[in-house]
């Protein structure tokens, strides 16, 4: 599903160049539940940035369901993102002013999928994470869990081929971050791909497979479970 | 994919952008305020220049319609246009010259004294015309007879206001007998439509031509000049030709002799009159404009949106920051560029929706002390000036976009990742050269309108207060109608002077001394000289009661009857002829009609201002001529002009029963004349003064948004050993320094400008360094105040609250 080759990505201002990935490889299949761990500054952010068609790579290939994309205009990485890709960040990243239903209706709104069918689908999945019951709030009503949760809902209503979770658990305590970790557990068992970065040893546990970055390199890659 | 479906995502921008406005409730107040001032501002200007502009446009085929005018060369006073034509021209212009297809001529008097039954009233707006001023001016005529209204003698045509003021109705008035000028007979033969406010000519009584040929026979020679022409062009007609066969009918029939060369004639589109016949020294005219003036008014208008557009484009920028999160979002989630510039620009059209409504309402608020002040009667209608609603649709549209469509795209261009990294650099932050370069130029903008107004205000108070070389303080005046007014003149000369508290009386053609016609006297003398000069009517008493001083000769003394071909000259006259020794030098003429008296020099008088300040003083003759008296002057010495008043109202009504006593004060007549001035001043500082707190009020939000911006700094340094006023001084210098530039920028513009106004006038002040210090200091002020409360809050707050949430 996603191949890396020689990934590279260097930021320049006017005194200094900084080497965020230098030369990264990797493959990564349908199904996966991948953790990048490292320490703070190896570049983990870089790399979901690029994995997420965020940003583009200075250098290297990136090959996103066997398309060749690293050279992609904003245009066509953002078509892509929004039927491919679901995020969810530590911050969560709602948008204050949507409610819940609101919140987790927007990519369906840029996808332009018709209101009866939108509101059908956004109930299904607000049920599914438990939510529904808020779904008129605001999210500063809620809790940081509940915002986590209607963040894994958005990033899931449109049915995307991978997720990538940059920290999901990071502003939320261990009783609310592993209801957060098993929602995506569940996810990948019934076969999203999922890509995360994490510090936390505890969260990369439900991954299968845990690739180490520092200074902008993998170092180690370490198969957990066996996919097949 | 799915079909995209606009309406959904314009429906989600919408609630987003209520919510947001809401959210942020008081810079949304800020901005609706703004723009809804500015929006007002726009629209009464709007409103005026529509109103201008639309003078006479109701005259059907007003494009083939003009006025004769004539361009002539007055010995003594150099060139002046003159909108008036000798009585024959009109219908034999038509007779003789196939490009007009159609004439009118028309003589317009001011007050009339007109008696219905036993009631004497005072008639405006009175024209001696011909019946063709109904086909030419499009007039409709509501009752009575309307293809022959004018053709008799003695016949009358009144609008329907005087109809009801008279009659109480169209229908009744028809018919009716009434005494017009003290002469019975005169028929109402038709009740014409009312005039519209915004016509050049306003017509409340018309009386038969042929009635004035009988009264005043000399309307029949071609060395008159008294009557306004206007004539009709055939379509295909070019005017220049038109006006080139006029002049050679002029020159055939020897017209206007007594002038050294031609007239040359113009034809003087009617439309343009309004406006563009300022230059035009006679002329049937109701209410001049100044086309100047309405291009400064635009030019206002267009500032003062301007300045507020400016304001909603910075409060958007330094607002983005706050946006900057969602518009990561968005893009993360799939909104393209596009998606966020409509969302943006969909907020933009929102807020100008509610300042429109604002401005709409504040609009109607400010009439009437608007209407008062310009003595105008505009209102908004929506159906009967679709004109005014399709420009308020179209100001929508342009504000919405002009404000709205620089931060759309800013706000838009914010990558994904800075944004939800809130890692966004400068740009977004006040310090950015656009937000300062906009802020300097509203500040310019206000200083320099402050310094136009300082220098303004300064030049009509000096006009006003300057002195005129005669002393109208504590003098009216009584007018003369019609009849026997050398007689009427003496009789209340005599009743007027028994009466407690009255200094001097004298008797005169006019309260300052002049009529308002022009003659050309021959210098009789062995080189033949011509001078244009003003004509004045005036007894023995004038010039001691106006404090008019004799520099040379004697006054009138109407013991000698050799005095009744004396005449006294002011200094400019004598200037003009180029005398040393002017007492004894004798005119050959007036008029070039031998008939009339030889008048010799007596006297010369000292210069004074007898029409407005605005304009050199001009050669002037004075006579005694009794037949020519139109007013008798009062100086009285008491501070009660009340009693004053009813006293010699008293004495009229002994005198002449039933007669109106109309009665005018000198000084409020000079006042009447720099109205217009005082009127435009106010104006102009109203709008100044929005311009300016239009700025202030886009400063106000923006240092909010600026000290938010700083607070980490602020505590920090705070933190550090900072003192309040420091921290102070740290936000309130980045502003004030952006208003010093803009008065560096300002002053010069303003200069050149007020520069440019001072050369409208005679006599002018001289522009000061006060003027420009006096702009500059008001703009620093109004910055400070604005300022000062969002420093002063951050200055004293507890650092820790910004460093805790760090």
């Amino acid at each position: 599903m996603i191949k890396a080759e020689k990934l590279t990505k260097v930021f320049r201002t006017d005194e200094v160049e900084t080497t965020a990935l230098n030369e990264v490889s990797f493959s990564i299949h349908k199904g996966e539940f991948v953790a990048i761990m490292g320490p703070s500054g190896c570049g983990k952010s870089t790399l979901l940035n690029i994995l997420g068609l965020l940003d583009n790579p200075t250098g290297g290939s990136y090959y996103f369901l066997d398309k060749e994309v690293s050279k992609s205009t904003e245009r066509q990485r953002a078509n892509l993102r929004k039927e491919n890709i679901g995020f969810v960040f530590q911050n969560f990243n709602l948008i204050d002013e949507l409610t819940v239903f609101e919140n987790v209706e927007l990519p369906l709104i840029y996808l332009g999928m018709p209101s009866k069918e939108r509101r059908k689908r956004v109930n299904e999945v607000l049920e599914q994470m438990q939510i529904a019951h808020r779904s008129k709030h605001f999210p500063l009503q809620l809790s940081g869990g509940q915002q986590q949760r209607v963040a894994v809902a958005r990033a899931v209503i449109a049915k995307p081929a991978l997720i990538l979770a940059d920290e999901p658990t990071g502003n939320l305590d261990s009783a609310h971050g592993e209801e957060v970790m098993n929602l995506l557990n569940d996810l990948n068992a019934n076969g999203t791909t999922i890509i995360m970065v994490t510090h936390s040893q505890r969260d990369a546990e439900y991954a299968q497979r845990v690739i180490r970055l520092f200074d902008g390199q993998i170092i180690n890659e370490n198969i957990k479970k066996n996919l097949l | 994919m799915h079909a995209k479906k606009p309406y959904t995502m314009y429906r989600n921008y919408l609630k987003i952008a209520f919510r947001n406005l809401y959210k942020q409730y008081s810079y949304t107040l800020i901005n609706v305020i703004g723009l809804s001032t500015g929006i007002a501002a726009f629209l009464l200007i709007v409103l005026y220049i529509q109103f201008h502009l639309s003078f006479d446009k109701h005259i059907p085929e007003i494009e083939s319609l003009y006025r004769v005018t004539q361009i002539q060369q007055a010995e003594g006073v150099g060139e002046q246009h003159v909108a008036f034509n000798p009585g024959p021209l009109a219908d034999e212009a038509v007779k003789v010259i196939p490009e007009i297809t159609d004439a009118v001529r028309m003589m317009a008097w001011g007050a009339v004294p007109v008696r219905v039954d036993d009631n004497y009233h005072t008639q405006d707006n009175v024209i001696w015309t011909d019946q063709s001023v109904f086909r030419i001016f499009g007039i409709a005529l509501l009752a009575g007879d309307t293809t022959n209204a004018l053709t008799e003698p003695k016949s009358v045509v009144i609008s329907l206001k005087a109809a009801k003021k008279y009659f109480g109705s169209a229908e009744n008035a028809l018919n009716q007998q009434i005494v017009f000028n003290y002469e019975n007979g005169y028929t109402i033969r038709a009740v014409m439509e009312d005039q519209p406010e915004n016509a050049h000519l306003q017509m409340d009584m018309l009386v038969s031509f042929e009635s004035a040929l009988t009264k005043y026979p000399f309307l029949k020679d071609w060395n008159s000049n008294s009557l306004g022409v206007y004539v009709k062009l055939s379509p295909t007609a070019i005017p220049g030709e038109a006006a080139e066969k006029i002049q050679n009918l002029l020159t055939e029939n020897k017209a206007l002799s007594s002038l050294t060369s031609g007239p040359e004639i113009y034809l003087q589109e009617v439309s343009d009159i309004h406006l563009h016949a300022g230059h035009i020294k006679f002329q049937n005219n109701y209410a001049q404009g100044d086309f100047n003036l309405i291009i400064a008014f635009i030019i206002i208008a267009l500032i003062i949106i301007i300045i507020a557009c400016i304001n909603f484009i910075n409060l958007a920028i330094a607002r983005s920051v706050k946006r900057a999160k969602e518009v990561g979002v968005r893009k993360t989630l799939g909104a393209s560029r596009l998606n966020l510039v409509y969302q943006f620009l969909g907020e933009s059209i929102i807020i100008t929706l509610f300042a429109l409504i604002g401005a709409l309402f504040l609009v109607e608020l400010s009439l009437p002390e608007f209407n008062q002040l310009l003595d105008i009667q505009l209102k908004i209608q929506f159906l009967e000036n679709p004109l005014f609603s399709v420009g308020l649709l179209i100001i929508w549209l342009v504000i919405s976009l002009l404000s709205g469509v620089y931060p759309a795209f800013f706000i838009s261009r914010f990558q994904a990742i800075e944004a939800l990294k809130g890692t966004r650099e400068s740009g977004s932050k006040f310090g950015g050269w656009l937000s300062k370069a906009l802020v300097i130029f509203q500040f310019s903008v206000a200083i320099a309108l402050i310094f136009i107004i300082i220098v303004t205000s300064r030049q009509i108070q000096f006009v006003i207060h300057k002195d005129l070389g005669y002393n109208y303080n504590n003098v009216v005046g009584v007018k003369l109608h019609g009849g026997n007014v050398a007689e009427d003149a003496a009789l209340l000369k005599q009743e007027f002077k028994r009466l407690s508290g009255i200094k001097q009386v004298s008797a005169a053609s006019n309260i300052n001394g002049v009529a308002g016609s022009q003659f050309t006297i021959t210098v009789d003398d062995t080189v033949t000289q011509k001078l244009m000069v003003r004509a004045g009517y005036v007894d023995e008493d004038f010039f001691a009661l106006m404090d008019i001083p004799i520099i040379e000769g004697r006054n009138f003394n109407e013991d000698y009857s050799s005095d009744d071909e004396a005449i006294i000259l002011n200094q400019a006259a004598v200037e003009a002829l180029g005398w040393t020794n002017p007492i004894g030098k004798k005119f050959k003429s007036f008029d070039d009609n031998d008939s009339l008296q030889k008048p010799t020099v007596i006297g010369v008088i000292s210069d004074y201002h007898y029409y407005s300040i605005h304009s050199r003083i001009e050669p002037a003759a004075y006579m005694l001529n009794p037949d020519g008296y139109g007013i008798i002057c009062i100086k009285y010495q008491t501070n009660d002009a009340k009693s004053v008043i009813e006293g010699l109202e008293n004495s009229w009504n002994t005198l002449f029963p039933g007669k109106p006593f109309d009665w005018i004060s000198a000084e409020e007549r000079l006042e009447r004349q720099y109205r217009n001035d005082q009127n435009s001043i106010r104006l102009f500082t109203l709008f100044t003064v929005l311009a300016i707190l239009i700025s202030a009020l886009g400063l106000y939000g923006l240092t909010a948004l600026r000290v938010e911006q700083r607070n980490r700094e602020i505590s920090i340094r705070k933190v550090l050993g900072g003192s309040v006023f420091q921290m102070m001084n740290l936000i309130m210098h980045e502003f004030l320094i952006l208003v010093a530039i803009a008065g560096a920028l300002a002053l010069p513009v303003g200069y050149m400008f007020a520069r440019q106004m001072l050369q409208q006038f005679a006599y002018a002040i001289k522009i000061s360094v006060f003027d420009g210090l006096i702009s500059l200091f008001a703009a620093l002020l109004t910055a400070i105040i604005t300022v000062f409360i969002h420093a002063y809050r951050a200055a004293i707050s507890n650092p820790v609250n910004a460093l805790k949430n760090d």
